[in-house]
């Protein structure tokens, strides 16, 4: 037997106002993009095994899971979505994994380089204590 | 840049950053995908033998590990032969398997070569593996089939003769009660069968028959009295041993005796026996029980016995202990003795109850005497064979103490004498058949020695003539009554290995050994069984073993040319030869009630297995009772009542109905003589249709030729009103056996039916126009299918209700997973929230899902007809059902047993009659002969549930079902 090969997007939508990121409301725009640019073929040739395996409102980070194959067709869309729910949205796609867990260990390094960047702009003695501080909080478990 | 904020805060971009991060730390440190928890091990530290032993993993990784499937560790392969086959083991397992379904003595060697089926308790030999259906007839009716019916049950009851006597009365017909008191079958020369009723509910009420024999009286006084202590044996069929055996309790108001009672009870009994002895001092021997330790399970054999002669002062023994020589491997375990440690043996083991004034005892017997069923008219040259009576002159030993029981019981020369005697008996009886129902005791060598070297064809003996036939007056004492002696033969059996070993040394290989003095004995009892048919056939003996020797005698049998018959093929032999039914097989007991609707249930799971388009649609056929026969229904529905029956078992009224519509036995003598008019006729345009019968059973039936016929033209129509009105005094609401055979082509099932023709029907038969094969005329019109519609409906709906219930699920679980946050942690598993919601919806949706579940079974009931539909919705009315039917090999047609309601057959009887009178004068144009077959064989329709055509065949009645 063939095994069915997946691949996950790891993108970031990055909104230009504040937006409430939804699975359905990114599954929505993608599909809309992609029969704007392949038609029906591009939708049917997507849709089986297309999922929205994660979202995370907060850091606006989504897994966008599709067979491989039809996700160039999705890779292609990505930087064409203009809006989600109606707010203009730039999609960026960050990493393009074969597994989610690879997904998941991509973006916990993606994370780490942006709390490097962070740290390394903090200005004052205070503040960096302050960081070092909340980074420990036990709420944040 | 101005709406850039002036500043801003980390804190806030960044924490969201780290939680997630947190989250998936937390989620890939836990996460049981991606690898298996023994992949965290370096790969120099994994181990292949985790998957079998779990516990070869670190303990931290061993609770995933559990959970990701490594519990379920297949136990590896079985263990290696060599280790399950140790002789210990396979002891072992040997009663370990027969926890649920008790094993007969012979079942390894049925196991092997029968299919089994799990029955009644017992696992039973259903039939062979190989193709026997013919073959074991041809042993049934040309030479000897052995059957070990080892599973009915013994019931032992004392007690004084009238009490016994007065219990069984209410219980059992007059008729039979007074065959009971006949001296023979008191003084235990006869047994004979009898069928228990409920208390005060004859004819109603029938539990099943049960095989009676009196233990004949020790010493030389025959003489019966009324106030003397006497046993009884009961054989009774296990699927109706419970009710019997309470029945007996509640007739003789007997009480179970406690374990720990035995000792107390014990020595009274004792007493009571001395004082007897005492009395009738003219007794010239008695063996008797001296109280002895209950035998234990332990490992070495040890027999208490004590023997005391009344000439002698009576001495006591007490827990005197006796070593039998030979068999007192005390290290070793006893394979005989653990192969028996299911039954009840030794006797002080067995369930033993008591009536208040212990007046009455009832012990039960139950597996502890083997019964083998050898049928065939050389069943008598196959028990010669392979049974080899004892020589049992013995030399005169003053010290008896140490002697085998043979030697304690055979000391006297009184019991010589006997047994001399008994064995006279058996010897004649090669040359003169048996009287029905005798009782034989014998003594025989240990059949392993006697045992041929290999599998003998049957020799046909000369029948011995110098031998006088003997008036039936022989004495049947014997050992085996004796329930201590009976322990001690199965105790004291020496392993087979000794045997074996014994054999093995012989000079010439497959030599019979002569006998050796100290060479075990065996007692066995010997009961014919006369034939059931005119034919012969269904004659034969049974044999009565003591536990644990089973198997010895078996293969003797076997090798002595017995062919052995399962369950299946005496059934075939129920129909093909009408031997006694099994209670299981009697519409009217509860056994009966119970295995019909189990057969019923099998056969509705048989049909409905099918695809719809490959099963008789029975709504359009009009059939609606298909898979089991109505019996209630049948009576209420012909006779006004609750619907209760019986079985007609007076044998004069039978008798009188057989008289007029011929006797099922008589059957085979009648064609006979039919066939020989068709060789004397030539112009004979209507002879017996399927003349072909076996060229076998013409031997059989030949000797049968000669005798005269009976006479069947002879009854006028007053005969058969006669009889009618006397019927017609009797409460009708019975059931008559009957036994069809058609008078056509075709085949019979069981469930068929049994309908009344109509006098119509009867007279086109006459018309010469007619085709012989009337059952192409006759047929059933096709019924409506009213429930086709309702069954699409039903369909439809199923998959609506389907589909919502699909789409609920879904929605349910969607709403879950929406809500479920992958980032929240401390959130319990989304499959343990999505099985909640789930069954939410589950208790939400109740009802529907009710029906849902229920549909199978609603579209079942849809197939069949409705059961609250009138029984007569055919053309012709129904008379009853046949419970057996395939194709004869006796007759050489096809042909069934079944029932018919009383009132129907008197019906019938008036109305052949009828047409008898009308239609004298075409008879007379016609030739007289085919007048003379109609007369004899009065014509009933039958109509098998898979078709519509109605089909011709002759009725005669059974006259003795049991």
């Amino acid at each position: 037997m063939v095994r069915c090969k997946r691949r996950y997007f790891v993108v970031e939508v990055v909104p230009e106002n504040s937006l409430r990121l939804t699975w359905y409301g990114l599954k929505n725009a993608i599909v809309d993009t992609v029969r704007k640019l392949h038609g029906d073929f591009g939708v049917a040739a997507t849709t089986s095994g297309f999922q929205i395996k994660y979202c995370n409102a907060e850091t606006q980070i989504a897994f966008i899971s599709s067979i491989r194959g039809p996700h160039q067709l999705i890779a292609m869309a990505l930087p064409h979505i203009k809006t989600i729910h109606n707010q203009p949205v730039v999609v960026r796609t960050l990493y393009l994994a074969a597994s989610m867990r690879h997904g998941f260990l991509f973006v916990k390094k993606h994370h780490e380089e942006k709390i490097q960047e962070l740290e390394g702009k903090l200005k004052t003695d205070a503040e960096k204590e302050h960081w070092h501080h909340v980074k420990k909080k036990a709420y944040l478990r | 840049m101005d709406e850039l904020p002036s500043s801003c805060s980390y804190l806030a971009l960044g924490a969201a950053r780290i939680r997630e991060i947190k989250a998936i730390v937390d989620k890939l440190d836990n996460c049981e995908h991606g690898g298996r928890a023994f992949q965290n091990l370096p790969r120099h530290m994994q181990r292949r033998t985790v998957s079998a032993n779990p516990k070869r993993l670190p303990h931290y990784l061993r609770d995933r590990h559990m959970r990701e499937g490594g519990a379920n560790v297949k136990t590896t392969k079985r263990p290696k032969k060599k280790y399950r086959h140790r002789p210990n083991n396979l002891l072992a397992e040997y009663n370990r398997r027969q926890s649920e379904y008790l094993w007969l003595e012979t079942h390894v060697w049925h196991a092997k070569r029968f299919h089994m089926t799990r029955k009644w308790g017992y696992a039973l030999s259903e039939t062979p593996t190989m193709k026997g259906y013919r073959s074991t007839l041809r042993a049934a009716t040309k030479t000897c089939t052995v059957q070990d019916v080892s599973y009915l049950c013994c019931i032992e009851l004392e007690g004084t003769r009238a009490s016994l006597l007065a219990g069984l009365a209410p219980i059992t017909q007059s008729l039979d009660l007074v065959k009971l008191k006949s001296p023979e079958v008191l003084q235990g020369k006869r047994w004979m069968s009898l069928v228990l009723f409920m208390k005060d509910k004859k004819p109603y009420g029938a539990l099943g028959s049960v095989d009676i024999l009196w233990h004949p009286k020790p010493g030389n006084h025959q003489d019966v009295e009324e106030t003397e202590n006497s046993k009884l044996w009961l054989w009774v069929h296990p699927s109706a041993h419970i009710q019997v055996v309470n029945l007996l309790i509640e007739t003789y108001n007997l009480k179970k005796k406690l374990d720990e009672a035995d000792d107390v009870i014990q020595p009274k009994d004792q007493e009571k026996i001395l004082l007897e002895e005492s009395k009738g001092g003219d007794s010239p021997m008695e063996i008797e029980e001296i109280k002895g330790e209950p035998i234990t399970e332990s490992k070495d054999t040890e027999v208490p016995a004590g023997i005391s002669n009344s000439d002698t002062p009576v001495h006591k023994i007490n827990g005197k202990k006796d070593k039998i020589k030979g068999n007192c491997h005390s290290t070793k375990k006893n394979v005989n003795e653990s192969k028996i440690a299911k039954k009840n043996v030794p006797f002080v083991r067995t369930p033993k109850y008591n009536s208040p004034n212990s007046s009455v005892k009832m012990t039960l017997l139950k597996d502890t005497i083997n019964r083998f069923c050898v049928t065939g008219p050389k069943s008598y040259s196959v028990l010669n064979a392979s049974l080899y009576p004892a020589d049992l002159t013995l030399s005169k030993k003053d010290n008896l103490k140490d002697q085998s029981w043979w030697h304690k019981y055979y000391h006297d020369e009184d019991q010589q004498m006997i047994y001399k005697h008994q064995l006279e008996t058996w010897k004649s009886f090669s040359s003169c058949t048996p009287p029905p129902h005798t009782v034989l005791p014998m003594t025989i060598r240990d059949p392993r020695i006697t045992l041929p070297h290999k599998k003998l064809p049957l020799k046909t003996s000369d029948p011995d003539t110098n031998v006088q036939v003997e008036p039936s007056g022989w004495p049947v004492e014997s050992p085996i009554f004796d329930n201590r002696l009976r322990d001690e033969v199965t105790l004291t059996k020496e392993e087979d290995s000794i045997i074996n070993k014994k054999r093995s040394k012989m000079l010439v290989p497959g030599e019979r050994a002569t006998e050796d003095p100290d060479e075990a004995k065996l007692p066995i009892l010997l009961m014919s069984r006369p034939p059931t048919h005119s034919a012969g056939h269904g004659a034969g003996w049974d044999l009565l073993i003591p536990a644990g020797w089973a198997m010895s005698v078996w293969m003797s049998l076997i090798f002595c040319g017995g062919v052995a018959v399962g369950l299946k093929e005496s059934l075939n032999l129920v129909m093909e030869a009408l031997t006694p039914l099994p209670p299981f097989l009697m519409p009217d007991t509860p056994s009966g009630e119970i295995y019909s609707t189990e057969e019923g249930q099998e056969r509705q799971e048989e049909y409905f297995k099918r695809p719809p388009s490959a099963r008789h649609n029975f709504i359009k056929l009009g059939v609606q009772y298909p898979f089991s026969a109505p019996w209630r229904r049948l009576i209420s529905n012909w006779k006004e009542g609750t619907g209760d029956f019986f079985v007609l078992r007076d044998i004069a009224l039978l008798n009188k109905l057989a008289g007029i519509c011929g006797d099922a036995s008589n059957r085979i003598k009648a064609r006979n003589i039919g066939k020989k008019r068709k060789a004397i006729a030539v112009s004979q345009t209507v002879p017996y249709k399927s003349a072909k019968i076996d060229p076998y059973l013409e031997t059989i039936t030949e000797c049968k030729v000669t005798e005269e016929e009976s006479g069947l033209d002879t009854f006028s129509a007053t005969a058969v009103e006669d009889v009618v009105g006397t019927l017609r005094k009797i409460d009708t609401r019975c059931l008559v056996m009957v036994r069809l055979q058609l008078e056509g082509k075709g085949t019979l099932e069981p469930c068929a039916m049994i309908c009344l023709p109509q006098l119509e029907d009867l007279k086109d038969r006459l018309k010469p126009e007619k085709n012989m094969d009337q059952s192409n005329n006759l047929h059933e019109p096709q019924h409506t299918d009213t429930r086709a519609e309702q069954r699409v409906q039903l369909r439809e709906e199923h998959k609506k209700i389907g589909s919502k219930l699909q789409r609920l699920r879904k929605k349910a679980r969607a709403k879950v997973s929406e809500e479920h946050d992958i980032t929240n942690v401390a959130d319990t598993s989304l499959a343990k929230k999505i099985s909640e919601a789930l069954e939410k919806t589950e208790v939400e949706n109740r009802e529907i899902i009710a029906k849902f579940s229920s549909y199978q079974k609603t579209m079942e009931d849809l197939w069949l007809m409705p059961r609250e539909d009138p029984l007569q919705c055919c053309s012709r009315k129904i008379m009853g059902y046949i419970t057996q039917g395939t194709f004869c090999l006796t007759l050489g047609v096809s042909g069934g047993v079944g029932w018919v309601a009383l009132e129907p057959l008197m019906q019938l009887l008036l109305m052949h009659e009828k047409f008898y009178s009308e239609t004298s004068e075409i008879n007379e144009l016609q030739n007289s002969c085919r007048k003379g077959k109609s007369r004899s064989s009065h014509s009933v329709l039958v109509r098998c549930p898979s078709t519509s055509h109605y089909q011709w065949a002759g009725l005669t009645i059974v006259v003795q079902p049991e």
